[in-house]
């Protein structure tokens, strides 16, 4: 089973914008706009790897959510966008 | 934010892909970002949005079957060989911001169109397709050959 | 010494010899040209430029020289030329100043980068700058020569130009091409206008360039520091709306809009981020220019 670690995100210059977020990430030189749940998924994956399911639990009780297979779909395509753009990477659990 | 305020070169699925500045706004597509606290939201900024609206993007084709051509009156084909103006918007993308005012040659006739082709291209042109090249011309280029 | 003050002999020999070498905001600009339609055209339309000192650099080389066409021999066309190369295909002679005009702009739009370049119409009010951002056709030229006609003063219909350190915004005065139908609009509004020749048949139809007014260009070093950003959109018949914009949707269309965003980096999320930050962020709808000066007015007053 994979989990995600978003290892740079010390690296990303981050502004508050109420409740959305400009992220510029200086390795890409890209801006990166992103809700509350964006971020929070990448403040979560920076604290420890954390696999899909595990990261949509911990979502649910943070948002006060019930998660349901399409839940757990839309997690799993944001984290492939973001390990596409560089902004987390995948662990192996053996590692 | 609302949904009609997003600019067009942003809308994008909620969890989906980057949108670039040529894609068409998909309105079914559309969502909100504040709105959509339930699902995480990214979108990036695509570079030179601002000179795309006045630019002319077009993507480059490599088949000679589908490249714009023009016949002269020997009924000869010349392939058209487009300065790519200001080049790739991405590295990794085959699409070329022409600039604000697209140019370009036709090959030697004499030649076939595998040579010309590669004329072209040796010369840092860009082929593009018939549809492009008639595109363009409804907006007033290329009418000098 | 200012253009004007060149008798149409001494402009005409700068022209067709070494180069007029004209101040536009921080850049220098150096034009060549034979045409006598266009040495006459920019002897009036550039009279109140001041030229560059002769120990300055000047950025921008530029010519407009006629082009013969094997295939249309009898045709008079002109070409536009920046640094020996032509970014444009060739155009009736009688396009020369408009040709010349569009090329400076995309010239300065593709070059410059030590300034982050917003694609908007600039005004100062009251020491601050009002910022117009807005994409081709939004009417940013009319409003421009609206507000600097009652007395704001023009930094540009086309480019908001920011030094990404400091937050100054710098003045860049030149000739505005009024389209179409907004040539009438102006012509009856602001009857002291001055505006250039009608030129029909260019890519945008008829061009008619309206001067900035003296004052506007002479005082093109003095930069300001921006305090209200208004994204204006003309929608006929609609009645008008001066509503409060959230700083994040205008930081997207800010970014969106410059030219360069990109090609600065963090520089530039900084300086958009600090510039909203530091702003009145509004979006206007208006059909109605007199309601719409009215609002832009209440709004600089403070």
């Amino acid at each position: 089973m994979n989990s995600w670690y978003s290892s740079r995100f010390s690296l990303l210059r981050i502004e508050s914008w109420e409740s959305e977020f400009t992220v510029f990430q200086p390795e890409s030189e890209k801006t990166h706009f992103l809700n509350e749940m964006g971020l929070q998924i990448l403040v979560m994956l920076d604290q420890s790897p954390t696999s899909l399911e595990v990261l949509c639990r911990k979502l649910s009780e943070y948002f006060t959510l019930q998660p349901d297979a399409q839940f757990l779909r839309q997690v799993a395509q944001i984290l492939q966008r973001y390990e596409a753009l560089g902004l987390i990477e995948r662990v192996k659990e053996s590692e | 934010m609302s949904e009609k305020n997003i600019p067009e070169q942003l809308k994008q699925d909620a969890v989906g892909e980057q949108t670039t500045a040529v894609s068409p706004p998909q309105p079914t597509r559309r969502r909100l970002l504040k709105s959509t606290v339930t699902i995480p939201v990214i979108m990036t900024l695509h570079s030179g949005a601002a000179l795309a609206r006045t630019s002319n993007l077009v993507g480059a084709v490599t088949d000679l079957d589908s490249a714009a051509k023009k016949m002269n009156d020997l009924e000869q084909a010349r392939i058209v060989c487009v300065n790519p103006g200001d080049g790739l918007i991405e590295e990794s993308s085959s699409t070329y911001d022409l600039g604000m005012n697209p140019t370009a040659v036709l090959g030697e006739a004499s030649q076939d169109l595998e040579t010309q082709a590669q004329n072209c291209q040796a010369g840092g042109g860009i082929l593009i397709s018939a549809t492009a090249f008639t595109s363009l011309q409804g907006r007033g280029f290329f009418t000098d050959l | 010494m200012k253009v004007g003050q060149l008798s149409l002999d001494e402009f005409h020999a700068l022209l067709i010899g070494q180069g007029l070498r004209v101040k536009m905001g921080p850049f220098n600009l150096s034009v060549q040209t034979r045409l006598p339609l266009l040495i006459r055209q920019l002897h009036q339309m550039y009279s109140h430029y001041s030229l560059a000192e002769e120990d300055e650099i000047v950025e921008f080389h530029v010519r407009v020289i006629p082009k013969h066409s094997i295939r249309q021999p009898l045709a008079r066309l002109i070409r536009f030329e920046v640094d020996g190369r032509s970014p444009f295909p060739p155009v009736p002679v009688e396009q020369a100043l408009a040709t010349l005009e569009w090329g400076v702009n995309l010239v300065i739009a593709m070059r410059i980068n030590h300034l982050l370049l917003f694609h908007s119409a600039t005004v100062e009010r009251n020491g601050h700058v009002l910022l117009l951002p807005a994409w081709p056709g939004s009417g940013k030229t009319t409003l421009s020569a609206m507000l600097m006609h009652r007395g704001y003063r023009l930094f540009s219909d086309e480019f908001g130009l920011m030094a990404p350190e400091t937050g100054d915004f710098f003045p860049l005065p030149r000739l505005m091409p009024l389209k179409n139908q907004s040539i009438e609009i102006i012509r009856h509004y602001l009857p002291e206008a001055v505006l250039g020749p009608e030129i029909p048949g260019t890519l945008k139809g008829t061009v008619a360039h309206i001067r900035p007014p003296q004052a506007s260009i002479e005082r093109a070093d003095e930069a300001a520091q921006p305090r209200w950003i208004v994204f204006p959109k003309w929608v006929a018949g609609a009645a008008l709306r001066l509503e409060s914009l959230p700083q994040s949707e205008a930081f997207l269309l800010l970014a969106t809009n410059a030219f360069n965003y990109e090609v600065l980096g963090e520089a530039a999320f900084d300086a958009v981020t600090r510039l909203v930050r530091g702003c009145e962020c509004r979006k206007l709808v208006y059909s109605d220019f007199d309601s719409a000066l009215v609002a832009l007015d209440e709004l600089t007053d403070g």
